[in-house]
C-alpha cells in the first residue's frame, strides 16, 4: 500500500466527513443495533482509508463508500458474527441496543408530524419484515440512492438480481403498508 | 393472479428507475394499455417508492457517535505511521544498495589494470631524438637512478642495469602524462639512444602485436618514423623499451631489461 500524501489525506477527509452521518444511518438501518452499527461504521471508515488509493477520481465516492459498507456488513453476517435485529422495534429489547426512530424536525406541522411519524414507523416495520436479500436491495436503492449497478457491485450480485429483489421488496412493502395484496383479475 | 401480470411485476418496478431497455419498455407499454390491474399496481408501486424516498429525506440523521469518528482518525494515523516506517526502511535499503553498487564499481575500476601510455612514450622518444634533453637526474649509476625514481613516483621499481648489453646510462627523468607519471631511463648504445620507460600499475598494452624476441614475449608498436616500442609487464609494473634500432640490434637490450624486471623489489 502506498503512503498517501498529505494532500490525499486531506482530500479523503473532505470527501468522507459529510458522508459519515448517512453512512452511520445506513449502518443502523442494516443492523438495527446501535453497537453493531457503530462498529460497522468505524470499520467502513478505516477500510475506506486503506483502499483510498484504489478509488478512481471522478467516480461516485458515495457509492464507493457504501459498497465498502455493504461488503463489511455481509462479511459480518457471513462469518456468523451477528444477525440484524428484524423484530419490530416496539418489541421488548435491551434499552440502548436497538435503534430508536430519530425525531422529525420540530417546526413541522403537528398533524403532519403525527402522520409522518406513523407512516415512518410502518415503513420501518415493513422494511424489517422483508427477507434479508430484499431488505438490503431496497435499502441501497431506495434509501441510499445507489443505482442498480452500484447496488449490484456493493452486493456482489448481477444487476438483474438487484432488479428482481428491489421489485419484490417494494411489492411486499406495499402489501404491508396497504394491508391488501396485489389485485387479482377474474 | 393472472400469470401474465406476474411477468410484468418486475418491469413495473424497474420502469420507475429507468432500468428497462427499449424492448421491455415497449412490451410494458403495450400491456398497460390493456391491463387495468397492472396500471393500478404501477401506481401503487410508484407510491411505495415515493414513500421510501420521503422516508429517507425525513430522516435528518443520527449523529455519528464521537468515539466512532475519533477511533477511525486514530486508525488512519496509525496506518500512516506504519506505512511511513516501512517507506523509511525501504528508502534506507535502496540507498544502502545504491551505495554498495557504487563502491563496487569504484573498487572494480581500481582493480582493473590500466593501459600503458604507449603513445606518450613514443612521442617522448621522438622528441628525445630531435633534441636529446638533459635528464632530471644525470647519472651513470643504475642504483642511484632507481632510488631517485622511487622517491619521485612512490612506486617499488626494480633497478634496471643494462650495462651487460653494452648500454651506458645517461640519466633518469619523470615525465608527466595525462595518465600519470612515467619514469624514463635514457641509455646510450652503440647504435643510438634507447629509452626504458616504467609505469606502475599500467600493465595493459591494448591491441599491440605480440612478438617473440629471444624466447620472451613482448608487445610491439612501430611508428612511421622508425621508432619501435617493445612492451612487457611484471609484478604490476608496465615496461617499454623504445628504440629506432632493429629487433636484432636491440635483442640483448630487450632480454637484459626483461631479466632485470624479474628482480624482486627491495
Amino acid at each position: 500500500m502506498r503512503l498517501l500524501t498529505i494532500g490525499q489525506r486531506r482530500q479523503f477527509e473532505r470527501l468522507i466527513r459529510p458522508l459519515s452521518k448517512p453512512l452511520y444511518h445506513a449502518a443502523l438501518r442494516m443492523t438495527r443495533r446501535t453497537e453493531w452499527a457503530e462498529d460497522l461504521t468505524q470499520d467502513t471508515l478505516i477500510r475506506a482509508y486503506e483502499r483510498f488509493e484504489l478509488f478512481r477520481q471522478g467516480t461516485n465516492f458515495r457509492a464507493w463508500l457504501f459498497t465498502i459498507l455493504a461488503h463489511t456488513y455481509l462479511n459480518d453476517c457471513d462469518k456468523g458474527r451477528r444477525r440484524p435485529l428484524t423484530t419490530s422495534f416496539d418489541a421488548a429489547g435491551t434499552p440502548g441496543t436497538t435503534w430508536d426512530f430519530p425525531a422529525p424536525e420540530a417546526d413541522t406541522n403537528p398533524a403532519e408530524l403525527l402522520m409522518a411519524s406513523t407512516l415512518d414507523e410502518r415503513l420501518q416495520q415493513a422494511l424489517d419484515g422483508l427477507p434479508e436479500d430484499y431488505r438490503l436491495a431496497v435499502i441501497l436503492v431506495d434509501l441510499e440512492d445507489l443505482s442498480y449497478q452500484e447496488a449490484a457491485d456493493a452486493l456482489g450480485i448481477p444487476i438483474g438480481t438487484v432488479r428482481s429483489r428491489v421489485s419484490r421488496g417494494r411489492a411486499q412493502i406495499r402489501v404491508a403498508l396497504t394491508g391488501s395484496p396485489r389485485p387479482v383479475s377474474s | 393472479m393472472r400469470r401474465a401480470c406476474e411477468d410484468f411485476e418486475e418491469l413495473l418496478s424497474a420502469n420507475l428507475d429507468g432500468q428497462l431497455d427499449a424492448e421491455e419498455q415497449s412490451r410494458l407499454k403495450e400491456h398497460l394499455q390493456s391491463c387495468y390491474f397492472c396500471r393500478d399496481e404501477a401506481k401503487a408501486i410508484a407510491s411505495t417508492r415515493r414513500q421510501l424516498h420521503n422516508f429517507r429525506s425525513r430522516e435528518k440523521g443520527t449523529p455519528v457517535p464521537g468515539p466512532v469518528w475519533q477511533n477511525a482518525v486514530r486508525a488512519w494515523d496509525a496506518q500512516d505511521a506504519r506505512k511511513l516506517r516501512r517507506f523509511e526502511w525501504r528508502a534506507l535499503a535502496v540507498a544502502a544498495m545504491l551505495l554498495l553498487a557504487f563502491l563496487g564499481v569504484v573498487w572494480a575500476r581500481l582493480q582493473q589494470p590500466l593501459e600503458f601510455p604507449v603513445q606518450a612514450a613514443l612521442a617522448d622518444y621522438a622528441q628525445i631524438r630531435k633534441r636529446p634533453p638533459r635528464p632530471q637526474l644525470a647519472t651513470q649509476d643504475p642504483d642511484a637512478a632507481n632510488h631517485w625514481l622511487e622517491g619521485r613516483v612512490g612506486a617499488n621499481l626494480p633497478p634496471m642495469d643494462l650495462r651487460l648489453s653494452r648500454n651506458e646510462l645517461i640519466g633518469a627523468s619523470v615525465i608527466s602524462t595525462h595518465d600519470g607519471p612515467l619514469t624514463r631511463l635514457l641509455f646510450n648504445s652503440r647504435d643510438g639512444l634507447i629509452a626504458l620507460y616504467e609505469a606502475s600499475g599500467r600493465t595493459q598494452y591494448g591491441d599491440l602485436s605480440p612478438v617473440q624476441v629471444g624466447g620472451e614475449e613482448f608487445r610491439r608498436n612501430a611508428t612511421r618514423a622508425g621508432e619501435t616500442l617493445y612492451g612487457w609487464s611484471k609484478n604490476g609494473v608496465g615496461y617499454a623499451v623504445v628504440t629506432h634500432q632493429t629487433a636484432r640490434q636491440v635483442k640483448n637490450t630487450l632480454l637484459d631489461a626483461e631479466r632485470n624486471s624479474d628482480q624482486p623489489s627491495r
